[in-house]
């Protein structure tokens, strides 16, 4: 095969035309590009350190331009100097879990051990407030956990030699003593598995708990809140905690959806407040920074903002450069420029061609790549290959994110917002967030609203405690009916008798508990990561973006038939009362009054207990007295409603 | 005379009526014929009514009062002199009453700095300050003089010298993007600071800033592509333009593949 043949056999260099996340490996990166939105990040930075003051930096770009690219390059100089800590944040499910979403990310990226370093952040925190500077400067991070390792055992051993060291940095840095045991657990892998799910924010079995010596998980906002706050603390006085919020358009349901750009901004204030030490880079399309000034007081969209920068598209020059680049870091193609005696670097293509390509105001890289490839192409085989229908192309994207998303646990905040922005797409403006604890969204239909609960707990004890508040909203009649989602991968124990009983309870009275499968929960996933990518501009196919109008008409259609039968569940129209206990306890009571619980409960074909365990959640027009024996009465309001 | 408050209106009216800074005695002299209170007991008065803010002491050798503030005196004075024409600073001084002359100079750089005067460029060794800004018109005929003799050197004739000039002056006025090239960046500088970092600008919003310099839309719309074309600024197309209402749409620019740019920024890179 002579030289030229050879080349044509290589992989199109212009393939690869985004980065999905800040820790992907990535291809080649011309620093020369976006180096003033860069220098930006690094000015809001060192502003954090001199000031010792949290600061924002909004960055604005046009889809393509290069957003998570940037912060790859972020997140690689970060790791190169050792001196920061990087977290990076894709879209956050919803309001409610605003501290506990970016807590399982903080604790991803800083306990987890990442692309480009032997050691997790969290381990080089630790090392950086445990030695004495001299020492440091000495030391790596690596060389002295591994020291520490071969002087102490992995397990109890470790557990009980860190107490000492990490104790005193609780007291010195004031942070949360639980967070810090479980931090420790980690480290000495004590009990891992256990230590990493709590710092996620997952709900825990009581068995672990017990096995970490901690009273509470981090389920709750509040709780993760204070974890982050820990996290914050251990990075230092000197170290800057960098949050890289990236296709924050995710936030959205539908394009006047504010809820969820009002909690972020809240949530990074609050998060200002506490910390000392965090730089926020919020990256948005250039259009959705005026839906954050709408959806934000102004005082959060200055915190959010104080800095400003925005990705520059490319000019003919910037073009050529980032061509040239990517087709030198194919090698086979080199030397066959070598072997035919070809001089231009961008061979086998055109600069003149290229530089057409770039319009007057510039061209966002991933439109100058797509182009590329394509000429490539055409030089190899004369044409280009046929694209692929899209319909056929954003099937293979959907079944990807199916993969992708098949292997994850049950999270409660990606099911929520999942099925929020899926349930809309389906019946526009039906459905919403819920407003009160416990109910996750609420849908709308024509015979009454219908509140979701989302029930992933393993701990059986707040899984009972959640039932119980869930069992109080259900008799107050806000909601037509409940709905209680618990994925099927979640047993409940056999042993949990207060939780069985309240799921029968909540069933008896017209309201429903589904147990969506794993299949559904990935379906639900999925087509909440493809919208938020859709949203931001960032799911093309063949070149061209995805709107999330065309992806949500294409997913009513693509769904499988558990995940419809789930929605279905959920938003189906209710047409009659669920519910008819206290409707025939009324028409029992009718002329008696005031009647003997066992007796009433004869009357209805009920055991008495369960009678008692219906009424035992405040009824607006039937009441009980314990007794014994106990009875039940009709309230006066049912009275004048006669 | 007893009644102090009788005493003080007196005071305040004779420093009004003068209009200049006066010394105690002299305040006294200028009080209404009758009896009249010793000097001391004018200038306690006179005390009293500076430490209450009703009467201002001039800074000098020599205690001396007045119904105005020194700075505000001799802003006036300055103004009053202006009024008649350009003038240099020693001229101003020369033209001012003596109690305003050590203030002139302050006056005249607070004035300077409030543009209520400006200093024009030097002429004939000389700096003057006028009410109005300089127009360039004043300085052209001698500058061009000097361009025309040294063209004429070369050859060319006075008739054919003028017949260019205008040529150029109508070619220059056909120009939008040089004037762009200035109002565009300022404009954007002031609707958002810092665009100096390379934020970007709404086009709809610089295009409300701008109605008065490109009160049509293709003219305006011509002037940013210009900037575009040379480099000095880059544009972002809207993500979505099928959401956006016709009205929106025509306050933005077409990029020509069928969106719209809806931000601009400067080009730093």
């Amino acid at each position: 095969m002579d030289a030229a043949a050879q080349a044509k056999s290589v992989a199109n260099p212009f393939v690869s035309n985004r980065v999905d996340s800040a820790w992907d490996a990535g291809p080649v990166d011309v620093e020369t590009i976006n180096r003033t939105a860069f220098e930006r990040c690094r000015q809001t930075i060192e502003l954090v350190r001199q000031t010792a003051q949290c600061r924002g930096l909004l960055l604005t770009g046009e889809p393509g331009s290069g957003k998570t690219h940037l912060l790859q390059r972020l997140r690689r100089e970060i790791q190169r100097l050792g001196r920061d800590c990087f977290v990076y944040v894709p879209p956050v499910s919803g309001p409610d879990r605003f501290f506990r979403d970016l807590l399982q990310h903080t604790v991803r990226d800083l306990v987890g051990t990442r692309t480009g370093s032997p050691t997790s952040q969290l381990q080089t925190l630790l090392v950086r407030e445990l030695l004495a500077p001299e020492t440091r400067q000495r030391v790596t991070p690596a060389l002295l956990w591994s020291d520490v390792r071969r002087r102490h055992a992995p397990g109890a051993t470790l557990f009980r030699w860190l107490e000492g060291p990490m104790s005193l940095l609780c007291e010195r840095l004031q942070v949360d003593p639980e967070t810090m045991r479980v931090l420790r657990h980690y480290l000495a892998e004590y009990h891992r598995s256990d230590a990493y799910a709590w710092l996620l924010g997952r709900a825990v079995s009581d068995a672990a708990l017990a096995r970490l010596e901690v009273g509470r998980s981090l389920e709750e906002d509040a709780d993760a809140f204070q974890a982050l706050v820990t996290l914050s603390r251990l990075a230092g006085a000197h170290a800057v905690l960098v949050l890289a919020f990236d296709q924050l358009e995710g936030l959205q349901v539908r394009p006047d959806d504010r809820d969820g750009l009002l909690a972020f901004a809240t949530g990074i204030a609050r998060l200002f407040v506490e910390c000392r030490n965090v730089a926020t880079v919020s990256c948005v399309q250039t259009h959705f920074k005026q839906d954050l000034e709408h959806a934000v007081p102004p005082a959060h969209m200055h915190r959010l903002a104080q800095d400003q920068g925005a990705l520059t598209l490319l000019d003919r020059s910037a073009a050529l450069e980032l061509v040239r680049q990517r087709l030198a870091a194919a090698s086979e193609l080199k030397l066959a420029r070598t072997a035919l005696g070809v001089h231009d670097p961008l061979w086998p293509l055109a600069q003149g061609d290229i530089a057409a390509a770039v319009p007057a105001g510039g061209i966002p890289a991933r439109l100058l790549l797509n182009h590329c490839r394509d000429r490539f192409e055409v030089w190899r085989h004369g044409s280009t290959p046929h694209p692929a229908a899209s319909t056929d192309a954003l099937g293979g994207l959907w079944e990807a994110r199916l993969a992708e998303s098949a292997g994850e646990a049950a999270d409660e905040g990606v099911m929520a917002d999942g099925l929020l922005k899926v349930l809309d797409a389906r019946a526009p403006g039906r459905v919403k967030r819920g407003t009160q604890r416990d109910i996750d969204l609420v849908v709308s239909g024509p015979g009454g609203e219908v509140g979701v609960a989302i029930c992933h707990a393993q701990s059986m004890t707040s899984l009972a405690a959640r039932l119980k508040r869930l069992q109080t909203i259900a008799a107050s009649g806000k909601f037509k009916r409940l709905v209680v989602l618990r994925d099927e991968r979640l047993p409940v124990s056999a042993t949990a008798k207060t939780c069985r009983e309240r799921l029968a309870s909540l069933e008896a009275t017209g309201n429903a508990f589904v147990r969506p499968s794993a299949e559904a929960y990935a379906a639900i996933a999925a087509a909440r990561t493809l919208l938020a990518e859709a949203a931001a501009g960032d799911l093309d196919v063949n070149g061209a973006p995805v709107a999330p109008e065309s992806l949500k008409r294409w997913l009513a259609g693509h769904l499988d038939a558990t995940t419809t039968a789930l929605l279905d569940a959920l938003d189906a129209p209710v047409a009659t009362p669920l519910d008819d206990t206290v409707a025939r306890l009324q028409e029992a009571l009718e002329g008696l009054w005031i009647v003997p619980a066992a007796e009433l409960a004869r009357t209805l074909d009920l055991a008495e207990a369960a009678l008692l365990q219906r009424l035992a959640t405040p009824q607006r027009l039937v009441g009980v007295l314990a007794g014994p024996p106990a009875v039940v009465f009709l309230r006066p309001e049912a009275l004048e409603r006669e | 005379m007893s009644d102090p408050n009788d005493l003080d209106a007196m005071l305040e009216t004779a420093l009004a009526r003068v209009g200049e800074p006066l010394s105690a005695a002299t305040v006294r002299k200028a009080l209404p014929a009758g009896p009249k209170p010793s000097v001391r007991e004018v200038l306690l008065r006179l005390t009293a009514l500076v430490d209450g803010g009703r009467v201002h002491a001039w800074p000098g050798k020599s205690a001396k009062f007045s119904s105005v503030a020194a700075p505000r005196y001799a802003s006036d004075q300055v103004l009053a002199a202006l009024a008649q024409g350009p003038l240099t600073e020693a001229e101003i001084k020369r033209r001012v009453p003596a109690a305003a002359k050590p203030f002139v100079k302050t006056a005249l750089a607070d004035l300077v700095d409030a543009r209520r005067v400006w200093r024009h460029p030097k002429r004939a060794s000389k700096i003057r300050c006028a009410l109005t800004p300089p127009d360039p018109l004043d300085h052209l005929p001698e500058e061009i003089d000097a361009v025309f003799k040294k063209l004429a050197k070369l050859g060319f004739s006075q008739e054919a010298l003028r017949a260019a000039l205008r040529r150029y002056a109508a070619a220059d006025e056909r120009k939008p993007a040089t004037a762009a090239g200035d109002l565009v960046p300022g404009a954007m500088l002031r609707l958002n600071p810092q665009a100096a970092h390379g934020a970007l600008v709404y086009v709809a919003s610089l295009r409300a800033a701008l109605a008065d310099q490109f009160p049509d839309k293709a003219t305006f719309d011509a002037a940013v592509m210009a900037l575009a074309e040379q480099g000095k600024v880059q544009l972002q197309s809207h993500a979505w333009p099928g959401r956006l209402s016709a009205e929106e749409r025509y306050a933005l620019i077409d990029d020509g593949r069928g969106g719209y740019f809806d931000a601009i920024g400067l080009r730093l890179e």
